[in-house]
Parts: C-alpha cells; sequence; structure tokens
C-alpha cells in the first residue's frame, strides 16, 4: 500500500461501487486527474468488480431447469433459468408444421379443405377493460380469419377472475358474448367447473352460467389438453 | 366479489417474486457454486417470501429484503449439514478441455473458482455487491453486520481475488475491452 | 399486471401452472414475447428478454404487440421514470429480437403507423401474429 495514499482502501472501494457522497465522489475524481498510481488502482479495483459480474452473469442451471413456485420443476432446455422469468403463460412446445401458403384465387375452394386454425384464448382477468379488450381481440382475429376465408375454430377460456365474462347477472358483456355466439359458429365460450366451485366454496354463491356457454372440468387442465391437440394458446 | 379479490392478490404475488428467481439464483449460486444447492435454496426463498407477501409490501421497496430471507435459508442450510457442500466439479478441477478453451469462458471459471476460496463473509459481501449491485447499507442489513464489516470485507475480498487471478493477468488484459463492455 | 397459474398452491386453489410433458420443438428456442397490456408489462418483458438472452444468446425472441401494448414502441415513449424505451430497444432489436406492431390496433386507436418507430415491424393483426408464430414452432410468454 502507498504510504502516500491519500484515500482508503475503503473509500476507494467506495468510489468505485457508488457509494460515496457526491463531494467525496468530487474529491476523487480532482486526484484522478493527476495522480496515474491512484489510477491504476482505481482500475484494479472496477476489473474485479466487473470481473465478479461477468463470472455470474449466466450461471449453470441443474439439468431440468429451475423450479417454480408451483409443484416441481419446469422444463428445462437451457432456457430454464430465463423462463424461471417469466410470468404466467404456457410455453407451448409444438411440432407440427403450418399449412402451405395457397394463392388467394383458389383460398375459398382450398379452404374448406384445409384443417381449421384452432386458437384458445385465455381469460383469467375480470376487470371489465380487460373483458372488452379481450372480446376485442376474438371478434378480431375471427374476422381476420372469416375475411381471409380460413375456417377457425376458437375457444375462450375463462377461469379464476376471467370467470365473470360468462356468468348471468354478472357479466358486463352478456349480450356481446350472445352476439358473437350467434355471429360465428366457430367460436366457443367454455368456463372452468374448479372455479365454479371455488366460488361456491369461499363465498356461498351458485354461479349461473350464460346461455350456450359450455363447461369443462378444469381451465387449465383444458389449456393443456388443447395445446397437446395442437392448439395455439394466447392469453389476453 | 372477494374470491376474484384474493385469487387475482395471490397470483400477482406469485407473479411478482418469480421475477427475482434469476437474480437470487445467481446469488446463491455465486455462494454455494452447487448448482441443484442453489436452486432448492432460492425455492425456499421465495416460497417462505411469497407467506410473507401478504403481509408487506411496499412494491417499490428495493429487493433487499429477499436476500435477508436467502441469507437466512443459506445460514440454515449448513448449520443443519455439518460437512462442506460438494460444489460442481467445473469450478475446481483444473482442465481446460478443448472445448473450453474460450479464454472468456476460462476466466469466468477462473473467477468463480476464486470466489469459492474466498472466505464465507467476504464471499458473501463482494456478491451482493459486484452481481446484484446492492449498497453497502442493503448489504449491511442483509447480512446483518456492521457497515463498516461491509466494507473492510469488501476490500479484501478485492485484494483476494487479486492475488488468486494473478496467474491470469495476461489474459485478463486480453479481455480487458471486452470487459468493458458489461455495464 | 401479469398473469400466473397456480398448482395446487393452495389447498383451495386448482389453478396450474402449465408444464407441457409432449413436445419439444426440435429446432432450438424460438419464443413469443406477447405485450398488450401496457407499458409496465413493456418494462417487465424487456428486463426479461434481457435475462433471457444473458441465459441463452442463441434464443430467437419475436415481441408481438397490440392494445396497450405498442405504445412503448412509439417515437418518444418513456417509461415511468422518464427514461426512453428506443435506447433498450434498439439494442435488443441489435441483437436480433424482433418488434411486431399490430395494425388494427394502430387503426382502432388512431395512431399514426409514421409514429411507430423503424425497429419494429408493421403486421396484420397482433393476435393472428400470436397465432401464426405458434404454428410455425413457437413456444408463448405472457410476461
Amino acid at each position: 500500500m502507498n504510504t502516500e495514499q491519500k484515500f482508503s482502501d475503503e473509500f476507494l472501494n467506495a468510489f468505485v461501487d457508488d457509494q460515496l457522497s457526491l463531494e467525496e465522489r468530487q474529491q476523487v475524481y480532482a486526484c484522478l486527474a493527476t495522480d496515474d498510481a491512484l489510477n491504476r488502482q482505481v482500475c484494479e479495483l472496477r476489473k474485479m468488480h466487473s470481473l465478479v459480474k461477468l463470472a455470474y452473469e449466466q450461471p449453470p442451471v441443474p439439468p431440468h431447469g429451475l423450479k417454480s413456485l408451483s409443484t416441481g420443476r419446469k422444463l428445462g432446455l437451457g432456457l430454464a433459468a430465463g423462463l424461471a422469468l417469466m410470468i404466467g403463460g404456457v410455453a407451448g412446445w409444438f411440432l407440427h408444421q403450418s399449412p402451405a401458403p395457397v394463392p388467394t384465387t383458389v383460398a375459398q375452394a382450398i379452404a374448406e379443405t384445409r384443417d381449421p386454425t384452432k386458437v384458445l384464448f385465455h381469460v383469467s382477468d375480470g376487470r371489465p377493460e380487460h373483458l372488452r379488450n379481450a372480446l376485442d381481440e376474438v371478434e378480431g382475429l375471427m374476422q381476420h380469419y372469416r375475411k381471409s376465408h380460413e375456417k377457425a375454430r376458437v375457444e375462450v377460456v375463462a377461469n379464476g377472475d376471467g370467470l365473470s365474462l360468462l356468468l348471468a347477472g354478472i357479466s358486463p358483456y352478456a349480450e356481446r358474448v350472445r352476439r358473437m355466439q350467434q355471429e360465428y359458429p366457430g367460436l366457443t365460450f367454455v368456463a372452468c367447473q374448479n372455479t365454479i366451485d371455488r366460488i361456491r366454496q369461499e363465498v356461498g354463491l351458485d354461479v349461473k352460467l350464460l346461455p350456450g356457454v359450455e363447461v369443462i372440468d378444469s381451465g387449465v387442465a383444458q389449456i393443456m389438453r388443447r395445446q397437446q391437440e395442437g392448439w395455439a394458446y394466447i392469453q389476453v | 366479489m372477494d374470491v376474484f379479490n384474493f385469487l387475482g392478490r395471490t397470483r400477482e404475488a406469485k407473479a411478482r417474486l418469480e421475477q427475482h428467481r434469476l437474480r437470487l439464483y445467481r446469488i446463491a449460486y455465486a455462494w454455494t457454486h452447487n448448482a441443484a444447492l442453489a436452486d432448492d435454496l432460492v425455492q425456499e426463498t421465495l416460497t417462505k417470501a411469497l407467506q410473507k407477501s401478504g403481509q408487506l409490501r411496499d412494491p417499490n421497496a428495493g429487493d433487499a429484503w429477499l436476500y435477508s430471507i436467502l441469507a437466512n435459508c443459506y445460514h440454515d442450510h449448513f448449520r443443519r449439514h455439518r460437512v462442506t457442500e460438494e460444489i460442481d466439479n467445473h469450478i475446481l478441477t483444473d482442465d481446460s478441455t478443448p472445448e473450453k478453451e474460450s479464454s472468456e469462458q476460462e476466466i469466468v471459471l477462473k473467477v468463480r473458482a476464486a470466489i469459492a476460496k474466498l472466505s464465507e463473509g467476504q464471499r458473501q459481501v463482494i456478491t451482493l455487491v459486484d452481481i446484484q449491485g446492492l449498497s453497502y447499507m442493503e448489504v449491511a442489513q442483509i447480512l446483518n453486520v456492521p457497515i463498516g464489516t461491509v466494507m473492510s470485507r469488501l476490500c479484501r475480498a478485492r485484494y483476494a481475488l487479486k492475488d488468486l487471478l494473478e496467474e491470469i493477468a495476461p489474459k485478463l488484459a486480453a479481455a480487458e475491452s471486452k470487459i468493458r463492455r458489461i455495464k | 399486471m401479469r398473469k400466473l397459474f397456480l398448482l395446487g398452491f393452495m389447498a383451495v386453489l386448482s389453478f396450474g401452472m402449465i408444464q407441457i410433458n409432449a413436445s419439444y420443438a426440435a429446432d432450438g428456442d424460438k419464443v413469443i414475447y406477447h405485450v398488450n397490456l401496457g407499458n409496465e408489462q413493456a418494462t417487465d418483458a424487456l428486463r426479461n428478454i434481457q435475462n433471457h438472452l444473458a441465459v441463452d444468446p442463441q434464443a430467437k425472441i419475436v415481441v408481438v404487440t397490440h392494445s396497450a401494448g405498442v405504445d412503448f414502441l412509439l417515437q418518444g415513449a418513456e417509461d415511468k421514470n422518464g427514461n426512453p424505451y428506443e435506447g433498450t430497444v434498439e439494442k435488443l432489436a441489435a441483437k436480433g429480437v424482433e418488434f411486431r406492431v399490430c395494425k388494427i390496433t394502430l387503426e382502432r386507436r388512431h395512431i399514426d403507423p409514421k409514429k411507430v418507430i423503424p425497429e419494429a415491424k408493421l403486421v396484420p393483426s397482433g393476435v393472428v401474429e400470436v397465432t401464426k408464430l405458434q404454428q410455425q414452432g413457437y413456444a408463448y410468454l405472457k410476461p
């Protein structure tokens, strides 16, 4: 250590870590302008700082990826650590290919023979403006496929807070749901029985569904099944 | 409807906590150099945090509290297991196989090996400061030591690191420009 | 605003995190980040993507935006601390991340397409884009 050292080691480390007050920092800057030894010292400290940061930017993860707050482990493909940050959403990995593009002139004829596009919209947020957005997106998609003469099968699966979309006497969009059911034959609204049961248990309420709404055992299970059948998934 | 709020709140708490997983994992790995153990410690940390999340929290408050929980889990673990935990092999072995000859990767491994050799207190301080960017005050709270201790441990840690890494000094110089690009 | 499935977290809840044990995409890591809720979600997404790339630099990431999710890709957009989004977006775009903006949203919200920053591409419909990418083997993530 340099006997002429103006600043203690702790002080210099604090400088490198941005823990000093403005005045203290200015003192160091003033000396750095002329003191080579000081410069080297600060440089060394910065280097150590950067090395440690670098060394752990991409830590190795366990073979099956990091755990999650749900049971068990998530899928790991080297992505696991990154995916662990991702909230919600389903990671669906598909191996099927999309149909080859066709000229629009024969689109209509061919559309009848092609497999329909299958999309599952997942609604789990019950706030009215969120529900309205969701319905907008569903209609947008239905209209797109109608315009391009493509068959589309769309399921809107509501669970958790999102179930309110499909409850009689509660849904702010009962009339719109009815209209959409009539307008788009490929569209189905689906309610989650688990949520229905939850509500009865938590709140003591026996909910009534809007007409034409189908029921499945569990929204989550339905999403999994559909994904395995090759449906696309969108959370709105 | 109460049930809607309840479900929503818990979901949100979980989602918020999951955001921290990788950052916590980096620290846990830097402390243990054992991927499986680090994963377990982080899982335990987030589970405990979720249990407490009802009592807190100002969403704008910092993350330091999560690292407190991690530090406690870490200490509890080593109190329960007296033997030193096995460190992932690649940290300690000295063989640079042809596949690992990327000099940046070699530096990474050497730095990790050096960190593993530091005393526990020094290792905890230097990783919390350098990897997670926590302030000295936060680190003092997390590790439950005076701020002066944090500063002196950090000092000694960086000196020790410098010594341990002397042998790869030439490679470091070469990698200098790369390091400068890391922010 | 984020969504999460809870699987047996508490005895009374039966929502679950989806775990697909079936097929993995054999052709590498392709991922959609779906952003439609607003700037807060966008900020989360950008941070998540940076972390994602740190762990997996080869990941092919496409950010699909619609509804309130397009705002961060407009000229002059700033997050709640006043930091412009464009810098971060530029950096990620330079690393190969793609940003796509829904034309239907622009029409519906009367946003001039010229206000969209050059790093982002316009697509006819955001949700259709999300669907199409999944048909091409992309995984779906919702920050």
